[in-house]
């Protein structure tokens, strides 16, 4: 799919890093950030966050807008400095270095390219800056073969010569995209790039891009509020909130088993109850917890299964059936009059569908084993 | 207005400002063009031809415009040229660093008040504030009374009346029609190219040349424009503020027209500055429209 | 100027104080010769620029200077009779470009452009030929004419941005709620378009009542205007009596923009006019 490979191999850093080894740095982290906090007049945009991006992973920043991950993201590039705490790339202390003295390259929201130059004086932009840098460019190679390069693995042969006004969006994205790897980025950074894309093109993009940064073996930092691009293409997501990060974990981990409420809630998992374990170990205790359910994991019965072993069963009504084509969504109320979301996959009839009607009675089933405690305390 | 036909509707509203910039301002213009190629009479007055064709093939017609090239006259519009030329140039090299603060840098809350501040001159009258720099300047002035006051002179200087306070009043004068456009082309600069810029490694100066300054050129061609005109066809800063060395095309022209009584002559200059002008703005448009076919 | 901040930047400071000293030095130079001015005008020394106390005379002996107080009548009469006449005409003509597309739409801009960019100068040579030529007894009546000329672009401009700056789509919701066109106009149309033909009015009158240039070639006899007067006066040495009536030329104009920048402000016309 990329015709950069060669390129790709310079990207692929070599491991001069082994020798820092010796100065107790992890060799194989790109990005340390460590108990960093951003603070506008009295707001927090980033609060006290620590974390560490690995080497050559697809690491995302997820969260609503305002939730301080574009400004995470933006303390990493450089263009915020932090109020306080530390933050490393490759290993050397950068928490104040400007923007133009950092080994990372940003692909800016809505691209930034400049208007008033060439897609290829775009893409060259940076390459004066770095040419005389001999850890990113040990060949000295001539500009213009790293532009044809660069725009290759982009896939934009032959358009170096038009300005950005005579390009598509999706064009647009990708020029942006060769600008910033062009300068063989130690991290690459990605603010929502996708955004302002129509559905379709995004899907592609996700898969191109998911597809070069494998390729590359770079490490890719993405923004990003849309948690089904974050699954698709992270290998670890941080899940923010308010400037904190309420779960840093693998993208399936994050889906499957959400630390809290939001993280939950933001995933798509809607379904919360209170309950207490039954055994004490040393891990439960007696205390009442929160869990949830996420709503794929409900079925509903117009007869009760309770003779099905091991089934938590509860008593509800039926308020609203939504058909969604492929699969059908309801809203139901439980016994303490709490909203339940049930999603079912339209893939066999429905027991006594008749009898599932808005008003009806019903019950609600689930396996205990799909029941998520969180890692918070009830609330009140 | 209903009742009016659609069609019709545009050319009736505009009718009556055709018609005063039409007779009132196209006619004089044109009436300008053809007395440029008339005589003055010994009393004053535009002397008659009699003999069309001789009058054109002696190219008796064109004697305004040869007499504009005499030494004295070209003197004067070349020094008017220059002027006009530094005047633009100082008033862009003074405005482009307050604009920037203005645009970029000025805290918020204070940006509505310099914005007004910067304003405000650009319509109070231009005379009154000419007639201020008389004040300061004069030679019982404040600042010969402030200097003497300080004993760095004994005498008073004589700052009035040269070049110099010419220069000072021009560029005085003009300096807000170069900080406005220029503001308004560093505003409507997006700040992400700028970041763009930093994070591809360009440092502050490299970003300021290689981003700032070529997206903010037509905020700068607009103010060129716009204090270049004035200043070329000046008038009361040099009446005032200059001396006899310091006269203007300005100047020039308005004396034809009044103490030397000579309409035809007075037209020829009026029209060869005009063509100065109208190139200008030629040139200006021609820019406008690559730059506008670029951006849109 | 301890702490600035600006939207997204984080990374000056030291360069931006020295900015921000520079700016204010600009400001200092734009503005100083005019609170000089003003200072001066209650300073009681007649000749020197020493301060020897303050004073109201000068603004006193300006009541009671007749000629003074004549060109001052002059001015208002043409200031008002000139916004009146150039609004009448140009605000239509603003109208009509913003709202309509016709053939030699173009020319009209340039026409209306022209005026702004001739110098004065030729402007007002010219008109006094063509008055002169046609016999026109030269007075009140020609100033009117110039400076009506030289308004009308201001007010067809203005209105012009105004209305391009208003959504089309509430006369749209207009007709579609039943109104007819001319109600359309009446009772939407025009009541967002008045502050913008107010404040352009404004403008025209500050305009007007600080022209000299081509005022000086227009006005006969008796028709002096506050300008004109004040360079006869300054013409034959500067007086304190020159300091206190431009002080109050630039107090009254001043006045005048900040109320036209007031009604401008939403929204904001995207045209530089001078």
């Amino acid at each position: 799919m990329f015709h950069g490979l060669r390129l790709g191999a310079a990207l692929g850093h070599d491991d001069t890093m082994a020798a820092d080894a010796s100065l107790n740095i992890d060799a194989n982290i790109d990005v340390d950030i460590e108990r960093v906090s951003k603070r506008f007049g009295a707001v927090a945009a980033v609060d006290d966050v620590t974390l560490q991006i690995r080497r050559g992973e697809f690491f995302s920043l997820l969260g609503p807008s305002g939730c301080g991950k574009t400004t995470l993201l933006r303390m990493i590039a450089g263009l915020e400095l932090p109020t306080s705490g530390m933050l490393r790339i490759d290993g050397r202390a950068m928490t104040h270095e400007p923007a133009h003295r950092r080994p990372v390259n940003m692909v800016f929201q809505h691209y930034a390219l400049f208007p008033h130059l060439s897609v290829e004086k775009n893409v060259g932009f940076g390459l004066r800056y770095v040419k005389g840098d001999p850890a990113r460019f040990p060949e000295g190679i001539e500009p213009a073969r790293l532009i044809d390069e660069a725009l290759a693995l982009v896939r934009l042969q032959g358009l170096g010569k038009r300005k950005p006004h005579e390009l598509s969006g999706g064009q647009r994205q990708r020029v942006a995209l060769a600008r910033a790897l062009v300068l063989r980025p130690r991290v690459l950074l990605l603010d929502e790039p996708l955004g302002a894309l129509d559905q379709k093109l995004r899907k592609e993009m996700q898969v191109e891009l998911k597809t070069l940064q494998r390729e590359l073996g770079l490490t890719f930092v993405f923004v990003t509020h849309d948690q089904e691009e974050a699954l698709t293409m992270s290998d670890r997501i941080a899940v923010m909130n308010a400037g904190k990060v309420e779960q840093l974990d693998e993208a399936a981990k994050v889906f499957e088993s959400p630390r809290t409420a939001f993280v939950a809630t933001f995933m798509g998992a809607g379904n919360f109850f209170e309950a207490k374990f039954e055994s004490k170990s040393e891990f439960k205790s007696a205390t009442a917890h929160r869990f949830i359910v996420r709503p794929e994991k409900l079925t509903l019965h117009a007869q009760s299964p309770a003779g099905k072993l091991g089934l938590s069963v509860l008593p509800v009504t039926i308020e609203q059936r939504i058909y969604q084509g492929v699969s059908t969504l309801w809203n139901v109320r439980g016994p303490g009059n709490e909203a339940w979301t049930v999603y079912e996959q339209n893939d066999r009839p429905f027991v006594g569908e008749a009898a599932l009607l808005p008003g009806a009675k019903a019950w609600l089933a689930w396996d205990p084993a799909h029941a998520i405690a969180l890692h918070e305390p009830t609330r009140g | 207005m209903a009742d009016l036909a659609p069609r019709s509707r545009p050319f009736l509203l505009l009718l009556p400002t055709w018609l005063t910039l039409g007779l009132f301002f196209v006619l004089p213009l044109g009436i300008v063009l053809i007395l440029s190629f008339a005589q003055r009479s010994p009393t004053g007055s535009i002397s008659p031809v009699t003999d069309w064709w001789a009058y054109i093939s002696s190219g008796k017609f064109l004697s305004n415009y040869a007499q504009s090239l005499d030494g004295l006259y070209l003197r004067i519009f070349w020094r008017s040229l220059w002027m006009a030329v530094l005047t633009t140039v100082l008033c862009a090299v003074i405005a482009y660093p307050a604009a920037y603060y203005l645009a970029i840098a000025a805290p918020t809350r204070w940006k509505g008040l310099l914005l007004a501040l910067a304003v405000i001159p650009f319509w109070t009258s231009f005379l009154v504030r000419t007639y201020a720099w008389m004040l300061i300047l004069r030679t019982q002035g404040l600042a010969n009374d402030l200097l003497i006051a300080a004993h760095l002179i004994k005498e008073p200087l004589d700052l009035l009346y040269n070049q110099t306070s010419v220069m000072i009043g021009l560029v005085y004068g003009e300096l807000p029609f170069m900080l406005l456009p220029v503001y308004a082309s560093l505003e409507k600069l997006d700040r992400s190219l700028l970041e763009a810029a930093s994070d591809l490694g360009a440092g502050k100066w490299s970003r300021f040349w290689r981003v700032t300054l070529p997206l903010t050129a037509p905020g700068l061609a607009a103010g060129t424009v716009l204090v270049f005109v004035p200043s070329l066809g000046q008038f009361v800063v040099s009446d005032l503020l200059g001396g006899s060395r310091s006269m203007l095309i300005g100047n020039m022209i308005q004396n034809q027209f009044t103490t030397a009584r000579n309409q035809p002559f007075g037209s020829a200059l009026a029209l060869e500055l005009t063509l100065l002008v109208l190139l200008l703005l030629i040139a200006y448009a021609a820019y406008a429209r690559k730059r506008g076919e670029e951006l849109l | 100027m301890s702490q600035i901040t600006s939207k997204g930047k984080g990374t000056f400071s030291a360069s931006h104080a020295a900015l921000a000293v520079y700016t204010g030095a600009v400001y200092l130079f734009l503005y100083a010769p005019i609170v000089i001015l003003i200072v001066f005008s209650f300073n009681r020394a007649k000749q020197t620029a020493v301060w020897e106390g303050f004073t109201l005379e000068w603004y006193a002996k300006l009541l009671g200077n007749a000629e003074v107080g004549h060109a001052v009548v002059n001015s208002l009469i043409v200031g008002g009779l000139t916004t009146l006449l150039a609004t009448l005409i140009g605000t239509p003509a603003g109208l009509a470009l913003a709202r309509h597309r016709f053939p030699g739409e173009t020319v009209t801009r340039a026409l209306l452009y022209l005026p702004l960019v001739i110098p004065e100068i030729v402007f007002g040579a010219a008109l006094v030929t063509l008055l002169g030529l046609a016999g026109f007894r030269l007075g009140l009546w020609s100033v009117v004419i110039a400076h009506v000329v030289f308004s009308v672009p201001y007010v067809a401009i203005v209105v012009r941005s105004r209305l391009a700056g208003m959504d089309r789509s509430l006369e749209e919701a207009a007709a579609d709620l039943g109104a007819s066109p001319a109600e359309a106009f009446r009772r939407v149309t025009l009541p967002l378009l008045m502050p913008g033909v107010v404040a352009a009015g404004l403008l025209v009158f500050t305009l007007s009542l600080d022209d000299y240039l081509i005022t000086s070639f227009v006005a006969g006899v008796g028709a002096t205007t506050l300008p004109l007067k004040i360079y006869s006066m300054l013409k034959t040495g500067v007086t304190p009596e020159i300091n206190a009536v431009s002080s109050l030329l630039l107090v009254v104009t001043m006045a005048l923009v900040l109320v036209a920048q007031v009604l401008l402000r939403d929204p904001t016309p995207k045209d530089n006019v001078r």
